[in-house]
């Protein structure tokens, strides 16, 4: 569900919202209807007759989304203002991957009758991979680690080559997107005695991804180096003119808590100043970036748990988590590094609630260049009114995607299974 | 004319508004948030999993099946209506609809799994089998007398507690078997789904039967505990020798014995009782045990919406909630 700003400005007003007929809006614009800004345009939209449209109430709108999501975890939400207003290269992003953490630009195809291309457009080859952040902090060299995991994924991009689908092949061979991704960011805090959305929590979060940024940004500009290459149309891109690194120059993005401080000082990880950032950024105006893309946060469901981790930046949904998994069943899941001394920081998702998620999401957001598969979380005794504004909340702080509404209900008093031992934890 | 309109008693309208018993608002409210029907579970992700079955062990699974379907057959179509003549609030009646109703969908859902994953001939054969099988016969039998119009409201609880926590739990043992083995993954859903529902009904009615019992003399508490566990040991023979005849094959019955135990524990609670099996007869498999667990269980919703399904409740947001 692509969701533009004005959705939200009508439904705060409790107005009626328009809807627009997709061909109408084709035949009238020449492009189609996802390819336009809604928010930009609806005013002329609605005064334009040729258009036919419907009238829904914007409200009841959000309230019926919210009840899907109740029952299905469906759908996935873009905020499309949120994420072109954040999108660094030139053109427009219409949509995501299912998981919603893919947000690039592609280009549409167009067909001959034998379905032959007319013109052949770029689409998009997901090249992604997820650093644990344990480890990565552990280190013991922060920078390379994360150099490294873009040379990785640089290359994997560029050993793909999708020839039964022209059109990706076309936008990969351009682009060189990847899409580096974090996991066990829960576990990482725990071990640290940190709680997950608590300031300290949230503090860590800001820092490791402007670190993450700058040491990709870094490593994807000494590849562009080497090879003598930039992406394909970097010159109008935010990075070229230099931009895209106004709000690295203008501040720091270094710990405001003493904890967090103290933490990245045991650890030797050696935060970016606004010194290495203008560097960087001259760096970036003279040779470019090889990878239009770099950052993504994926969900990380089973390759979380082979690295014995917490899944993406999420706090973890249980203690020990059960999860289906289609070939072979239930799985249980004990969350990392838990032990008797730290239980008290493995609060669940749906005790931890959707402020604290929202809050860790946005301070990441900041620092990543395409989405991160944010899941939110009730009680099934929430109603839609706070999915709703869950919803709110997580589109006013700049959060660009969400992915599943996850609800759990627990056992009616007097009805629970006794003596199971993961469900006591 | 006049005659007939005098005898027939008009119900007065049910308010829900005006509760003798929060119990029944609690109760409806969680069994109508749990609503759901076997199209929710995508059954057919089986059909490679059902495949890796023996044959023999295919022949079980329906047979159990069949036998489910009879207990929720009586639920559903004689013991839920029964007890609603017993009722002692309004309430309680449109709860117990809303069980019998339930109870029908259940026995509908095992169809949905014979259609998905079995020929017809094969069921054919199971319902004949469980028409015929003495032991499935009796226990229907030992129920239904207690369900008997004639018979006391309160030993129609008894039964009824006793078919909703105990007797199903044999045949419940299997589908979470094969779970623990990776096996039938998304039937084992559906069937927490059923494990859920009949949680709660048999801890409603029991709840009601301790309700509907303190206003009874200490004589006749007594009788109805001794007929309880008088009726519970002879259900527990049917049970012991149903167990032997179908698991031994696949040496399970020890195993499913001390389910039984558990579940016969676990029903007596119900109703208020102590346990009758000592906590060494009822060390059930850790991983029946968790496969039971229904809540916070996590799973992609592309591959089916699990056993945690719940329905929402829509509330209309206010002003204050579009504050930016």
């Amino acid at each position: 569900m692509v969701i533009p700003d004005i959705t939200f400005e009508l439904a705060k007003g409790n107005e009626e919202m328009y809807l627009f007929s997709p061909h109408d809006v084709e035949r009238v614009y020449g492009v189609p209807f996802s390819d336009i800004s809604v928010t930009e345009k609806y005013d002329e939209m609605v005064d334009d007759k040729r258009i036919r449209k419907s009238k829904i109430n914007s409200r009841e709108f959000f309230q019926m989304l919210a009840e899907i999501q109740f029952e299905s975890g469906y759908p996935y939400m873009m905020f499309e203002d949120t994420v072109n207003r954040a999108n660094p290269v030139a053109g427009r992003i219409a949509m995501s991957n299912l998981c919603s953490e893919i947000l690039q630009v592609n280009e549409a195809s167009e067909f001959n009758d034998d379905l032959g291309y007319k013109h052949l457009g770029t689409d998009i080859s997901c090249n992604l991979g997820s650093l644990n952040i344990a480890k990565t902090m552990d280190g013991p060299d922060f920078g390379a680690t994360v150099e490294s995991a873009i040379r990785a994924l640089t290359a994997v991009s560029e050993m793909s080559a999708i020839d039964s689908v022209p059109s990706i092949r076309r936008g990969n061979d351009e682009a060189h997107a990847v899409g580096l991704g974090q996991m066990n960011l829960h576990g990482f805090l725990a071990r640290e005695h940190i709680h997950y959305g608590s300031p300290e929590g949230i503090d860590f979060t800001r820092v490791y991804f402007a670190a993450v940024a700058y040491h990709a940004i870094r490593a994807s500009n000494a590849i562009a180096r080497e090879k003598g290459k930039t992406f394909k149309d970097f010159e109008t891109s935010k990075y070229a003119d230099g931009s895209f690194f106004d709000k690295y120059t203008d501040r720091d993005w270094l710990p405001e808590t003493e904890t967090v401080a103290a933490l990245m000082a045991r650890f030797g990880v050696e935060l970016p100043s606004r010194g290495d950032w203008a560097a960087l950024k001259k760096a970036v105006m003279k040779h470019g970036l090889y990878n239009r893309n770099l950052q993504a946060v994926p969900p990380t469901g089973s390759i979380s748990y082979i690295n014995n981790s917490t899944s993406s930046i999420h706090p973890i949904v249980s203690k020990i988590e059960i999860r289906k998994e289609g070939k072979i069943g239930r799985v249980y899941y004990p969350a990392p590094f838990m032990d008797n001394d730290n239980l008290e920081y493995y609060r669940d998702a749906y005790e931890i609630g959707p402020e604290a998620l929202i809050a860790t999401y946005a301070a990441a957001t900041e620092h990543v260049d395409q989405g991160l598969s944010l899941t939110l979380f009730f009680p099934a005794e929430a109603t839609t009114r706070d999915i709703n504004r869950a919803q709110i909340l997580a589109w006013k702080k700049g959060i660009k995607t969400i992915y599943y509404v996850r609800l759990r209900q627990s056992a009616l008093e007097g009805t629970e299974v006794q003596g199971c031992v993961s469900c006591t934890l | 004319m006049k005659d007939m309109i005098e005898t027939r008693a008009i119900p007065r309208a049910i308010n829900w508004n005006r509760l003798q018993d929060d119990k029944d608002l609690e109760v409806w409210n969680r069994l109508t948030v749990n609503f759901w029907l076997p199209e929710k579970v995508p059954l057919s992700n089986d059909v490679q999993s059902w495949a890796t079955l023996t044959p023999e062990e295919q022949q079980l699974t329906i047979r159990v099946f069949t036998g489910l379907t009879l207990l929720d057959t009586i639920q559903g179509a004689v013991g839920a209506p029964a007890m609603m003549k017993d009722v002692q609030t309004p309430h309680e009646e449109a709860v117990l609809t809303n069980i019998a109703f339930m109870e029908s969908v259940h026995a509908r859902s095992y169809s949905s799994v014979f259609s998905t994953l079995c020929q017809t001939k094969e069921v054919d054969e199971a319902f004949r089998w469980s028409e015929e099988n003495p032991h499935l016969q009796e226990k229907a039998r030992l129920i239904l007398e207690k369900y008997d119009a004639s018979g006391d409201p309160l030993k129609r609880k008894i039964a009824s507690v006793f078919l909703e926590s105990f007797l199903f739990y044999s045949g419940f043992y299997l589908p979470m078997y094969w779970s623990s083995r990776a096996k039938l993954t998304n039937t084992a859903d559906l069937i927490r789904l059923i494990i859920r529902d009949e949680a709660i009904h048999g801890y409603y009615v029991g709840y009601k039967f301790q309700r509907a019992q303190e206003r009874l003399s200490e004589a006749g508490r007594a009788e109805l505990k001794d007929f309880a566990f008088a009726l519970l040991f002879d259900l527990y023979e049917i049970e012991a020798r149903y167990t032997e005849e179908i698991y031994d094959d696949l040496g399970l019955t020890e195993d499913v014995k001390a389910f039984l135990h558990y579940n016969a524990n676990k029903a007596l609670q119900n109703l208020g009782y102590e346990a009758l099996f000592p906590p060494a007869a009822c060390e059930v498999n850790p991983a029946i045990l968790a496969a039971l667990s229904t809540d916070s269980e996590n799973h992609d919703f592309f591959s089916g919406s699990g056993s945690s399904y719940v329905i929402g409740k829509a509330v209309a947001t206010e002003d204050e909630d579009w504050d930016f």
